[in-house]
């Protein structure tokens, strides 16, 4: 059977159908094309026919016209619409004009980089011109260095070695600086949050060293469909850009289908595991020889994914090998092949998280394959996109677990489909960032005593404070850098935390298997955990926390482990306060204290609880932007009296802010944490907080706090559409976790704050039901 | 509301203060420097200060030195006899922008004589007209001669002459950078390679009350920082010892590379001496200084150096002599299987003796033998020593049967 007859069968077939909950088909596309630009170089045009590119699709055509006439430009569109070629096209046609022509192109991982440039590689030895490319990263031998700095006309590298590598020591770069014509930045929407944030600065600094050096390259900028493109572009550049986002490429007809496991327990409501529904529904398709991939919402979720594809492929009798995982943790060498494998049609299928959503050429897959909602409308239509090819038929399904966001997903498909994807958000201006992009900037070039960096009038402020503490020196008109430090060292582009642990294998000799950040360690990794990778697993013997390494110990064992972890509150500062209703909403700067804390031995394959264990490793503390509700002590004696409880509405109230925020937000759900207190130290009273997990705060908390009336909207909207008596997990949160009062305590508690007459009619038509 | 000062402090972590010896002294920070003769050039804040002095003592460069040493010790070329020595102090060791060069040290060696210049920077402001006057400086130069000059201070400067957009060409010139050569003439020598190491092994000097070098960017930033002098006049004296003694161990290491090398240095040091002659190509020269080490007291040595002969004479296509070398040294050294091939070789293709070649071949095969007895870890050399002597054998008339090797 192929796959379009699989599909076909798979429409009919009653088993499978009763659990969708919808089958979205967008029909094939024709291509829509525009003939080459006139002036195009002869040479670069028979190079394209020769590669089988007659034409242009109609948003290559744009794209190159706006890059041509020097406007900063955002390109919107798939993958496999072409969009490389919108900025591939330009530069090479600059780079055959002007022998002296050079171009800077940024990929947010080496892995990216090496793949998008097959293309640019391939049209340049067609045309057998003197363009050289080159990759400049942390793996380029020093030999090579040099000649990369004076002779490169494309230089390829990502914001970390841009930040570290080439801004310091932009005087030996002068030939690129002098001449940049362009700078290409690919994955745009991939720059957000922490991450996004300091790149912003980075390019401040660039633009800041091209100024110094006389050139003025124009931006061109690729990115997956969010809200807001031109808004994110115009933060990311410190200036506006032009949109071009109508796809002109062909597509096969495509399938979207929504796949809810059926109840197991219907007392507890209980579903089929998302992951083994995944793999069961990957099953056929496995048998078909078509590739599939696979995503998992976690580290954990794709080993088990991976753990139980294999055992699928036994059962079929073919080679287990040829069923991958891909996750960041693996040394890059395995991600590479992995990317090959399935290139070339070795790997037929792959389960991945979120690191394959990316650009990385993977070719296109047939069938994708998402267990769990990947928590955004945006990430889920870019994994979505893995599959597709340009003229056959292809298919993704999306099968939710038991995650309240993902139930009602699930069931609400027209909320999915109609949705806008959403925002990406920045701040390049949150303060620690910024001071430490201020001091590489001061590194990089001496500060006039009236410049500006970023998009505020701290400036001037800031050079005297660091001035102050002796890192610069005032003379003449100019700041100049003062230390003996180097500060892009001390810098990481990902997070305010520059320590990783590493992972070694002791199992026959010493072996690093792979690094993770602080966080992820204390739940991944704390002694005794069982830790997955590439499908093997490993018992965590010991994790040094002094001297970050953690000891693992190849095993086979019936289980694996789940830590938990909590958190603790106090504030530092308050920025902004706007009374309510109810109470007031404010938003400042907090500092958070979290601890790991225990951990379940869970089986594998009936999923029940083995037993658990205690993890004793020491807090991690750091400081972070919130926004908090507070509201009037009085409440509470209030509700009581009206027999409701205000503790559990505030729960509720949580657990449905934590739901509804990534509807607004392009953050992940572990982005942004809402935590309620009866009685919080700060404030002396009942408040909710919502915060951003990332050190600083990098926007989300402070857009959440614009947005609190539409917020509490978006809560009143699904606790008021949810079925459940008393509460659930897709709305305030299971009777357990909630309180048995949660539902009726935080129904009245947003009537309160909205001034809500119709509250009253609602609560007696719940009563009655 | 906490100012922006408060917040800033909370996630600021501010540089650690190195220590500072020395004194700090008060009101007229720049005064240690104007008691040593520093004159403004320009004023505050975009002059600099100049300080100038006659070196006595030291004979002009073209006959201390000469242009055959350069070729030898670093394969440059002066373009002519004035030379100048060069070594810098900046605010760090780390290479980017964000270090600058505050005291340029140079001194001009030609047969008129030698005069030291130090151009010293009071404020980052006065870095264009520094620059420029080093540019002057150096326009003449017909060689410059650092210690470490290729790796850090060029490269610094021509970091800071970008930066300021002047043109870095005067750094282009002949450099003769004596770090390399002194590597690789003592490393098995002395354990430490820095400039204040070799003038106390190889000049007898010491530096006494002399500022550490490490020390000099902490007392430049309190020159800034604070307007006090906590050791600048110390920071001075060091740069202008650097640059002077330089000078003298340019000298030195020429005769190393001369006719008339210096005593008191080791075997292992004299052995690296001829090994750099002959990378240069001057087999005649490194002949002549093995030949005066293979009657060494040290046996070690004795032998590397007439390992050492007998490649040059080879090499001089001296065969003869270069047989009989080989012959010596195994007659010293009977498990050296190497030496042993060589002879061979030479006999094989080159005196076309078959017969000795033979015999040595054999010996060889023993000799791998006996070794790996004493020393089970040696290769066996079997394989290549077979393919040899068969090579020999055949080449000699006779096919099969191997003379005198049984299965061992």
């Amino acid at each position: 059977m192929n796959l379009q007859q699989l599909i076909s069968w798979l429409r009919s077939d009653e088993s499978f159908g009763r659990n969708v909950r919808l089958w979205h088909t967008v029909p094939a596309a024709a291509a829509r094309t525009v003939d080459f630009p006139e002036a195009l170089d002869p040479r670069l045009r028979s190079a394209l026919v020769e590669r089988g590119i007659p034409s242009l699709y109609t948003h290559q055509a744009r794209a190159i016209e706006q890059a041509e006439a020097g406007r900063d430009t955002v390109v919107v569109t798939p993958t496999a619409s072409g969009k490389t070629l919108c900025y591939n096209l330009p530069v090479l046609q600059r780079c055959l004009g002007d022998p002296e022509a050079r171009a800077l192109y940024l990929f947010p991982t080496k892995a990216l980089s090496q793949d998008q440039m097959n293309e640019l590689h391939g049209l340049i030895e067609a045309m057998e011109a003197d363009i050289k490319t080159y990759t400049f990263d942390g793996d380029t031998p020093a030999a090579a260095r040099r000649t990369i700095r004076s002779s490169g006309h494309v230089v390829v590298t990502n914001p970390d070695m841009l930040h570290q590598g080439i801004l310091p020591h932009h005087t030996a770069w002068v030939k690129l600086f002098e001449n940049l014509r362009y700078v290409v930045i690919d994955e745009l929407h991939h720059y957000r949050g922490v991450f996004g944030s300091h790149v912003a600065n980075v390019i401040r600094r660039l633009q800041r060293i091209c100024a110094f050096y006389g050139s003025n390259p124009t931006f061109i900028c690729c990115s997956a469909t969010i809200a807001n493109p031109e808004e994110h572009a115009a933060r990311l550049l410190g200036r506006p850009a032009k949109l071009v986002d109508d796809n002109g490429a062909p597509r096969g007809t495509r399938h979207l289908v929504f796949y809810n496991p059926p109840v197991v327990n219907a007392e507890l409501g209980i579903r089929r595991s998302v992951i083994k529904e995944a793999v069961r529904i990957a099953r056929p398709f496995l048998e078909t020889g078509v590739q599939v991939i696979l995503f998992g919402r976690s580290r954990v979720r794709v080993e088990l994914l991976l753990t139980y594809l294999r055992q699928q492929m036994v059962k079929l009798k073919r080679p287990a090998d040829r069923v991958r995982a891909y996750r960041g943790g693996y040394l890059p060498n395995e991600r590479r092949a992995i990317e090959k494998g399935l290139r070339d049609g070795k790997v037929l299928a792959v389960a991945s998280t979120n690191a394959l959503e990316l650009g990385i050429d993977i070719g296109q897959l047939d069938v994708c394959i998402m267990a769990g909602y990947a928590g955004t409308v945006a990430s889920t239509w870019q994994q979505a996109g893995r599959a597709g090819r340009r003229r056959s038929e292809s298919m993704a399904i999306l099968v939710a677990s038991s995650a309240p966001i993902d139930q009602y997903v699930i069931e609400h498909p027209e909320f999915f489909l109609e949705s806008t994807p959403e925002q990406a958000i920045i701040d390049p201006d949150n303060l620690a960032i910024l001071l430490n992009h201020l001091k590489c900037a001061a590194f990089e070039i001496p500060f006039a005593h009236d410049e500006r960096f970023g998009d505020n009038n701290a400036t001037g402020e800031m050079l005297q404070y660091l001035a102050d503490n002796r890192v610069l020196s005032r003379s003449g008109d100019k700041w100049h850098w003062m230390a003996d430090t180097y500060p892009a060292e001390d810098v990481s582009l990902r997070s305010a935390v520059v320590e990783n642990v590493v992972i070694v294998d002791t199992t026959r000799q010493r072996q690093v298997i792979g690094e993770t950040d602080l966080l992820s360690a204390q739940l991944l990794l704390h002694d005794d955990a069982i830790y997955l990778h590439q499908g093997r697993q490993y018992h965590v013997d010991q994790l040094d926390w002094e001297r970050k390494e953690a000891y693992v110990r190849e095993v086979k064992v019936e289980y694996y482990t789940d830590a938990q972890s909590k958190g603790e509150i106090h504030a530092l500062d308050e920025f902004e306060r706007e009374p309510e209703r109810l109470g007031a909403r404010a938003h400042g700067e907090i500092g958070l204290i979290t601890k790991a804390t225990m951990f379940k031995k869970i089986k594998l394959g009936t999923h029940e609880n083995l037993g658990a264990g205690r993890i004793h490793l020491p807090e991690l503390e750091h400081h972070t932007t919130s926004y908090w509700w507070q509201l009037p002590p009085e409440l509470e004696d209030r509700m009581r009296a009206e027999d409701l409880s205000l503790g559990d509405g505030l729960k509720g109230l949580a657990n449905l802010v934590a739901q509804v925020a990534p509807l607004f937000l392009m953050a992940d759900p572990a982005d942004v944490r809402s935590v309620p207190m009866i009685k919080s130290p700060m404030t002396g009273g009942p408040t909710l907080f919502v915060y951003d997990t990332y050190p600083g705060g990098v926007g989300f908390s402070r857009k959440l706090f614009d947005l609190h009336p539409i917020v509490l909207e978006a809560a009143h909207e699904r606790l008021h559409s949810c079925a459940c008596e008393h509460g659930c997990p897709s709305c305030v949160g299971s009777v357990l976790e909630a309180g048995d009062r949660a539902k009726s305590s935080t129904a009245r508690l947003l009537a309160l704050a909205r001034a809500d007459e119709d509250h009253d009619h609602r609560q007696l038509m719940i009563a009655g039901s | 509301m906490k100012s922006l000062r408060e917040r800033l402090a909370q996630f600021d972590r501010p540089p650690r203060r190195t220590a500072v010896a020395g004194v700090v002294r008060g009101n007229e920070p720049l005064r240690a420097l104007l008691d040593r003769g520093a004159r403004w050039v320009g004023s505050a804040p975009d002059g600099y200060l100049r300080m100038e002095a006659d070196v006595d003592g030291l004979a002009p460069p073209h006959q201390v030195v000469g242009a055959r040493a350069c070729r030898r010790l670093a394969a440059v070329e002066p373009l002519g006899d004035h030379w100048v020595v060069l070594d810098t102090e900046t605010t760090g060791l780390e290479s980017g922008t964000g270090t600058f060069v505050f005291l340029i040290g140079l001194l001009h060696w030609s047969p008129e004589g030698a005069r030291r210049v130090q151009l010293f920077l009071p404020e980052p402001a006065g870095e264009e007209s520094l620059l420029s006057a080093l540019v002057e400086e150096l326009a003449d130069a017909d060689l410059i001669v650092t210690y470490n000059g290729r790796s850090f201070d060029v490269p610094r400067l021509r970091t800071r002459l970008r930066l300021q957009r002047l043109d870095a060409d005067v750094l282009e010139r002949p450099h003769l950078d004596l770090v390399h050569p002194a590597r690789r003439i003592l490393r098995t020598w002395l354990a430490g390679v820095r400039q204040v190491d070799l003038e106390y092994h190889l000049l007898g000097l010491d530096r006494d009350d002399d500022l550490p070098g490490s020390h000099a960017p902490e007392v430049y930033r309190t020159l800034l920082a604070d307007g006090l002098d906590a050791g600048l006049g110390e920071v001075v004296d060091h740069n202008a010892r650097d640059v002077d003694r330089l000078a003298r161990l340019a000298t030195w290491f020429a005769r190393c590379v001369g006719d008339d090398p210096p005593e008191g240095l080791p075997g292992s040091a004299r052995m690296a001496v001829a090994r750099l002659l002959a990378h240069r190509g001057e087999s005649d020269e490194a002949r002549v200084h093995v030949c005066r080490l293979v009657e060494d007291s040290d046996r070690a040595v004795a032998l590397a150096a007439r390992r050492m002969l007998a490649h040059l004479l080879r090499r001089q296509r001296r065969f003869a002599e270069a047989a009989r070398e080989w012959e010596t040294i195994v007659a010293a050294a009977p498990l050296d299987v190497d030496a042993h091939v060589e002879w061979a070789k030479l006999c094989e293709h080159r005196l076309g003796d078959l017969e000795r070649a033979r015999d040595v071949v054999q010996r060889a095969l023993r000799a791998a033998i006996d070794r790996r007895r004493l020393d089970p870890s040696a290769p066996a050399r079997r394989a290549d020593l077979l393919h040899r002597l068969q090579r020999i054998e055949r080449r000699r008339g006779r096919g099969g049967g191997i003379d005198g090797v049984g299965a061992h």
